[in-house]
Formats: C-alpha cells, sequence, structure tokens
C-alpha cells in the first residue's frame, strides 16, 4: 500500500502546457478534452501587475463524491489513494461529471464512458513517473509515495510555502504574492450528493418497503377477517363483494 | 347477486391517459430502479444498464406527453371536472382520511358519504400529478443536461429520485386498493371496463350517485 501525492511548485511552472499535452497524448484526447491543464491568473493595476498559472487536475479527493454517486461503482477510490474508473463498468450516465467539485473529469462521446486523470495509475504501478511530470521541463511537478519518508515528494510537502489542499492529494508550492482564493478549494462533499445519498436514497427504500409491508399486512388482515366471517355463516365459497 | 346494473364511471379517453400513464410510469419505475438498488445493478452488469437507461430515455416521451395529450384533446371537459375535484377539499374528506386507515385493515368503519373521487382517490390524484411534473422536469433536465446550470442539474438527481421512490410508494397502495381490497376492488371495472355496479356507486360514491341519479 501507498499514499500517492502530487505536488506542483507554482514558483517553478511557466505555463508552457507540455503536461497537458503529454497527458492528452498518452490518452489520446481530443484537443478539448483535458484531464489537466494550466490556469492563468493575473492581478493588480498597471504598472503595479502581478501573475501566476495554476495547474488544476483531478485532485484524488479523500472522500471523492463522483464515486459516491456511481451507480456501478465503476468510479473508486483505490487504496493506495488514486480515484480511478473501471471504464468496462461505466455506463456513461455523467453523474460523477456533475458531482466532482473540480470539474475534473471528461466525457469520451465515442466510448461514451467518463474519463479523468488517474495520477497514470497504470504507469506508476508498472514503476514509472506519470506523463505529466515526466514532461515538465521545469520540475513543477513532484509525484509519489508519501508513506516513503525518503521520496521527493515526502521532503517536498515539508518545505516552506507549501498549501495542502485540504481532503485531497494536491500539495502546491505557492509564490508569496499568490492568494489563496487562485488555487482549487479544499475538497468537501457537494451538498446535494449529501441530500442524495445520505438521506434521499435510504429514506426513500424504507419508505419504499414501510409501504409495502403495510400492504402485506393489509392484505393479511383483510384474508383472516373475510375468512372469519365465512366460517361464522357457514357459507364457504359466497362473495362479500 | 340481484342488482347487475352498471354506471359510467370513466369514459374511453379518460381510460387510456390512465394506462398510457400506468404502463409508461411501470416502465419508468423499473428501469430507473435498476441504477438505484444494488442487486439490480449486479444483476444487470453494465451492458445491461445501457440498454435500461436507453429504455428509460424512450419511455420518457411517453409518460410526457401520452396522458396530457390524451386529456386535454380527447376529453377536457372531464379532465377540468377531475383537476376541479381534486383541489376541492371538504370536512367530510377530512373525515374520510381519518377513519380510512381502518378500511385499508378491513375494520368495519363508518366512512363519510363521497363524491365521485373519495379523499383517499384525492391524495393519489395529487401526489400523481405533482410527482409526474416533478418527474418530468428533473427528468428533462437530466437529458438536455448542457442547456442547464450545474447546480440546477446537480438537484435534479435527488429530486428525482425522491419523486420515484414516492410516486413507487403510492403506487404499491393504489394497486392493491384497485386490485385486492375486498371493500374497493370494484373499482378496477370502473377503469378497464369504464363502469362500476350501481351497489358499488351508492355504497362508496353516495353524493356522486345522487348526482348521476339525478341527471339520469
Amino acid at each position: 500500500m501507498a499514499k500517492y501525492a502530487m505536488l506542483v511548485d507554482l514558483n517553478r511552472c511557466v505555463d508552457c502546457q507540455a503536461c497537458t499535452v503529454a497527458c492528452q497524448a498518452q490518452y489520446g484526447l481530443e484537443p478539448d478534452k483535458r484531464f489537466t491543464t494550466v490556469r492563468r491568473y493575473e492581478w493588480g493595476t498597471y504598472p503595479d501587475v502581478q501573475g501566476a498559472f495554476v495547474t488544476t487536475q483531478c485532485m484524488h479527493c479523500d472522500k471523492p463524491p463522483c464515486a459516491e454517486v456511481c451507480p456501478t461503482g465503476a468510479s473508486y477510490k483505490h487504496q493506495d489513494g488514486a480515484v480511478l474508473i473501471d471504464e468496462s463498468r461505466c455506463i456513461g450516465c455523467r453523474y460523477c461529471l456533475t458531482a466532482c467539485p473540480y470539474d475534473a473529469r471528461v466525457y469520451d462521446e465515442t466510448k461514451k464512458v467518463a474519463r479523468k486523470c488517474s495520477f497514470c495509475y497504470a504507469e506508476v504501478a508498472k514503476g514509472k513517473a506519470p506523463a505529466c511530470g515526466k514532461t515538465c521541463m521545469a520540475g513543477a511537478r513532484i509525484f509519489g509515495d508519501l508513506d516513503n519518508p525518503s521520496s521527493d515528494i515526502a521532503k517536498a510537502v515539508a518545505g516552506k510555502g507549501v498549501v495542502k489542499i485540504a481532503g485531497t492529494s494536491i500539495y502546491y508550492a505557492v509564490p508569496r504574492s499568490l492568494e489563496r482564493s487562485y488555487l482549487p478549494k479544499d475538497g468537501e462533499v457537494p451538498a446535494y450528493v449529501s441530500a442524495w445519498q445520505g438521506f434521499v436514497q435510504p429514506a426513500g427504500k424504507a419508505l419504499l418497503g414501510g409501504v409495502a409491508g403495510v400492504v402485506v399486512l393489509a392484505a393479511l388482515a383483510n384474508n383472516l377477517r373475510s375468512h372469519g366471517e365465512k366460517s361464522a355463516s357457514g357459507e364457504e365459497g359466497s362473495s362479500h363483494d | 347477486m340481484t342488482e347487475q346494473r352498471r354506471v359510467l364511471r370513466f369514459n374511453l379517453a379518460e381510460r387510456a391517459a390512465h394506462w398510457v400513464l400506468a404502463v409508461s410510469f411501470l416502465l419508468l419505475f423499473l428501469t430507473g430502479a435498476a441504477l438505484v438498488f444494488r442487486s439490480l445493478v449486479h444483476l444487470l452488469g453494465p451492458s445491461g444498464l445501457r440498454i435500461t437507461s436507453r429504455l428509460h430515455h424512450v419511455v420518457a416521451y411517453a409518460f410526457t406527453f401520452g396522458p396530457v395529450a390524451v386529456l386535454l384533446l380527447t376529453t377536457p371537459k372531464t379532465t377540468r371536472e377531475w383537476l376541479r375535484t381534486i383541489f376541492t377539499w371538504t370536512k367530510e374528506d377530512l373525515a374520510f382520511l381519518a377513519s380510512f386507515p381502518k378500511e385499508f385493515f378491513g375494520l368495519k368503519v363508518e366512512l363519510p358519504s363521497q363524491g365521485k373521487f373519495n379523499a383517499g382517490e384525492k391524495v393519489n390524484s395529487l401526489l400523481t400529478l405533482f410527482g409526474s411534473v416533478l418527474m418530468v422536469a428533473t427528468g428533462w433536465v437530466m437529458l438536455f443536461r448542457d442547456s442547464f446550470p450545474k447546480a440546477v442539474l446537480a438537484w435534479a438527481y435527488p429530486l428525482h429520485d425522491a419523486g420515484a421512490l414516492l410516486m413507487g410508494s403510492v403506487i404499491l397502495g393504489h394497486v392493491y386498493l384497485a386490485l385486492l381490497h375486498p371493500g374497493s376492488r370494484e373499482s378496477i371495472n370502473g377503469m378497464l371496463r369504464g363502469t362500476v355496479s350501481e351497489k358499488f356507486a351508492r355504497d362508496h360514491h353516495a353524493k356522486w350517485y345522487e348526482e348521476i341519479s339525478k341527471s339520469a
């Protein structure tokens, strides 16, 4: 077991989008479909202007809402920390695309399945690095196992100016001028997902089962009563309608 | 039984609308339940679920447009009458609802005299009416997901789910009363042949029976 995480050093990112393209090439994505991308922010008034680049991707949440709403279990949290999709079990309902707080999933129109960043889990399992990190010439993306104290990632997250996006597997090393609000928000389960999975589903099923039970009871009670009346009057087989 | 005389309860158009709604609802409930109950998910598997989903989206057209079209185009007068009735509530209606659980379980109880639709049927009508509107609205939001804000789409899911499970519960009681309950099962004939026995009309819908006897 491992605890995979990624740190992106935004001091090093130059918005070259090599990670975006390497990922698209690795997974055969159309130009407008992206598992990861770099966003550009600018603030201030000329001549006092500043800017930064912020990468976004699947945050590999601790409690992924996408997996919670998936009706088939195709989306799941792997014990190693990655949130994965078993495409053979995906039916293309896109509940997960709606549930993702980071809009990190894409819908494959051809295969009719949801797809996303997997931390390049298949590559990582073979001991290789994720495509985005491998291609980053600035070395801004550091990936690895947090449970291994001698790994680059374990050392990097302990560094100065590192922000952990709470409830996720993503860390950023942040330039001093960059406000927190430019980074992805902390991971949390959307209210509608809690209402749906935590209340509507169990309460609705209980209601359906309860009514079914009441109906069966009523049928039995009526049956007993009509039997009682029949034996009392001695009229077997006559109708009471 | 000496009484064989029958009275008209639902015309052909009303029955057609009822059965289009009933059959499409049943199909929608079963194909929808395939995504809600884990055991069905495993039973059907991904390829089965893709078929039930497609079916769900096709039957949605019949559910959305079928009953409304039949009612408004072929029997607008009785439709208006039905709508007026189910939104009109009297003290007797409330008394009926209070006593009805006893009747439901087969206990002896005196029920207040009722019109063409008794208070329980009014509740059923209202739940079906509002439930269907909710299901149609949330369902079409999901079908045209790209045309709506994400928050609207997001809340459509739990509302659609809640509406389905609520309506499914209502229909269990409805089917029991129409087919099995000894006191009320004569009513199924009203929805099949269109008529119920005169005795049933008098015993269960005294006010309505009075009205139609007068006008006849």
